[in-house]
């Protein structure tokens, strides 16, 4: 009897934390490296009583949420120390909890002149360690390898990875992304690393707020059709009961 | 439902802070030595609805991703680009502009030590080489009385020639402190920075040395505030308020519709 009311529900539901994955991505506009997150629905099929095939109810359910991996606008900052990657990969960076991965390579020195992201975790190098730019050098160069070179020279670097899977990566909030045991890593293919330069998030404003007023018209719409059949039910009563 | 607009929230604070640091790059548009800042931003941290790589069958199939939801935006740090100024001629002798790295030194009135970038220095009633606020350079030069005329050379020393005396004499040398990581000082306004444990203790050499800046007389390091960006970034800025601001309104119709239901 209620079942309409049960399909209407779960889609308000989805809807719902959709409009919740919108307004994060809208949120994070300018955040670098930040990847938006779709959200993917998928029917719930409900086997009624019966056993009969129409009687099977097919609801929504928000199966999964998934980064979209398009390439962010990159932004022209001068600094030395703003690296983007061009094309797939992400950068290792150390922190107390172990290895994480970010695309946000607006990137600092700490006190020990090391390269650090902006929470003060050490950037790893190829070889694992840290990399310290010597207090003497003036000028700091990165190549398009991930090579970091001063005017007094080589200081190693950048590790850049890539993933099989990168869906598997985990967004942990501070612009980073912690790796699954099972992950298989890769070199990336065809690294570019651009100094000078930060990437941008990954947001199309345009789509996002078309979204959102997607978003809001399909819960509109749901909730009249919630709102009929309530008419409906109502009206049955009235009418089988005026005997 | 209230996450939409917590979250709608967030981002408005963020571009609203976003906004401030452009607005303070613009009015020291043409303060001497300044360094223009910049916002950056972090995604806050994920709510975790269903792991990914749980088993989602007794047949060992796992879940490819799961669903995170994130909860907005936070400000990361405000950065201060330290890149170079460009040089203004002004041709006041005692106008000095540092070419390269390192701080002037100068003492505060606590006897502390502050940096400043701010090359723009005048005489007070000893003679000594002051701030515009009156502050000592640091170590403090004295120019006699008697001096007509006053060279400052790349490598800091500072010569004057003195009524009826042949040779320039030598009256004392400007040093120059550089920082491990010039982004951790501290500003205090006043065009003066403080030391921090980040910055890492001062490091003090002569100009034109290896790794410090030689020193340009008779000009001063003008703001490297470049003007179209900072336009550019305020559009954006405002742009993404206004988006934020929508976010919010259309949680809000969603939610009259629910207390609509009935």
């Amino acid at each position: 009897m209620e079942n309409i009311s049960y399909i209407g529900l779960s889609q308000q539901i989805a809807l719902q934390q959709q409009m919740n994955v919108t307004a994060n991505n809208v949120a994070n506009m300018s955040t670098p490296g930040f990847k938006g997150q779709r959200v993917l629905f998928v029917d719930y099929l409900n086997k009624g009583k019966g056993a009969q095939p129409q009687d099977t109810l097919q609801q929504v359910i928000n199966y999964a949420s998934y980064r979209s991996l398009e390439q962010g606008v990159l932004q022209q900052t001068g600094n030395p120390l703003d690296v983007a990657i061009e094309g797939d990969g992400y950068f290792a960076v150390t922190t107390a909890a172990g290895r994480r991965y970010t695309r946000a390579g607006n990137f600092t020195l700490n006190a020990n002149r090391e390269i650090v992201t902006k929470n003060g975790q050490p950037v790893e190098g190829d070889g694992g360690g840290h990399l310290v730019i010597p207090p003497e050098a003036t000028s700091i160069t990165i190549t398009r390898d991930g090579t970091i070179t001063t005017n007094l020279g080589d200081v190693g670097r950048l590790k850049v990875t890539n993933f099989e899977n990168e869906q598997l990566l985990v967004e942990q909030g501070n612009n980073l992304l912690r790796a699954p045991a099972d992950i298989v890593e890769r070199p990336p293919e065809d690294l570019r690393v651009v100094q000078g330069s930060i990437e941008g998030s990954n947001i199309n404003p345009i789509l996002e707020m078309n979204r959102m007023v997607e978003v809001l018209r399909m819960y509109q719409s749901t909730h009249r059709m919630l709102q009929n059949d309530h008419e409906r039910i109502r009206s049955t009563i009235q009418k089988l009961t005026r005997v | 439902m209230s996450l939409t607009l917590d979250i709608g929230a967030t981002g408005m604070l963020a571009q609203q802070l976003n906004v401030d640091v452009i607005s303070n790059n613009i009015a020291n548009m043409t303060t001497t030595g300044y360094k223009r800042q910049r916002a950056e931003f972090q995604d806050l941290l994920y709510q975790t609805r269903v792991r990914a790589g749980a088993n989602s069958s007794s047949d060992g199939t796992t879940i490819p991703a799961g669903i995170q939801m994130g909860l907005g935006v936070k400000a990361g740090s405000v950065y201060r680009i330290n890149e170079q100024g460009a040089l203004q001629m002004t041709g006041n002798q005692l106008d000095i502009a540092n070419k390269g790295q390192g701080y002037f030194q100068i003492t505060l009135p606590g006897g502390e030590l502050g940096y400043s970038r701010d090359g723009s220095f005048q005489l007070d009633q000893n003679g000594q080489m002051v701030t515009s606020e009156g502050y000592l350079l640091e170590p403090a030069i004295t120019i006699p009385n008697d001096a007509v005329d006053i060279t400052i050379n790349d490598s800091g020393e500072v010569l004057v020639k003195i009524e009826g005396q042949p040779a320039l004499q030598n009256v004392g040398q400007i040093q120059l402190a550089i920082f491990a990581n010039d982004a951790g000082l501290e500003a205090i306004g006043d065009n003066l920075y403080l030391e921090t444990e980040a910055s890492g203790p001062a490091i003090i050499g002569n100009p034109g040395q290896e790794g410090y800046g030689g020193i340009e007389q008779g000009a001063l390091e003008s703001a490297n505030v470049n003007i179209v960006q900072e336009i550019t970034a305020l559009i954006q800025a405002q742009r993404a308020y206004e988006m934020n601001s929508k976010v919010i309104q259309t949680g809000d119709e969603m939610l009259s519709t629910v207390t609509n239901l009935r």
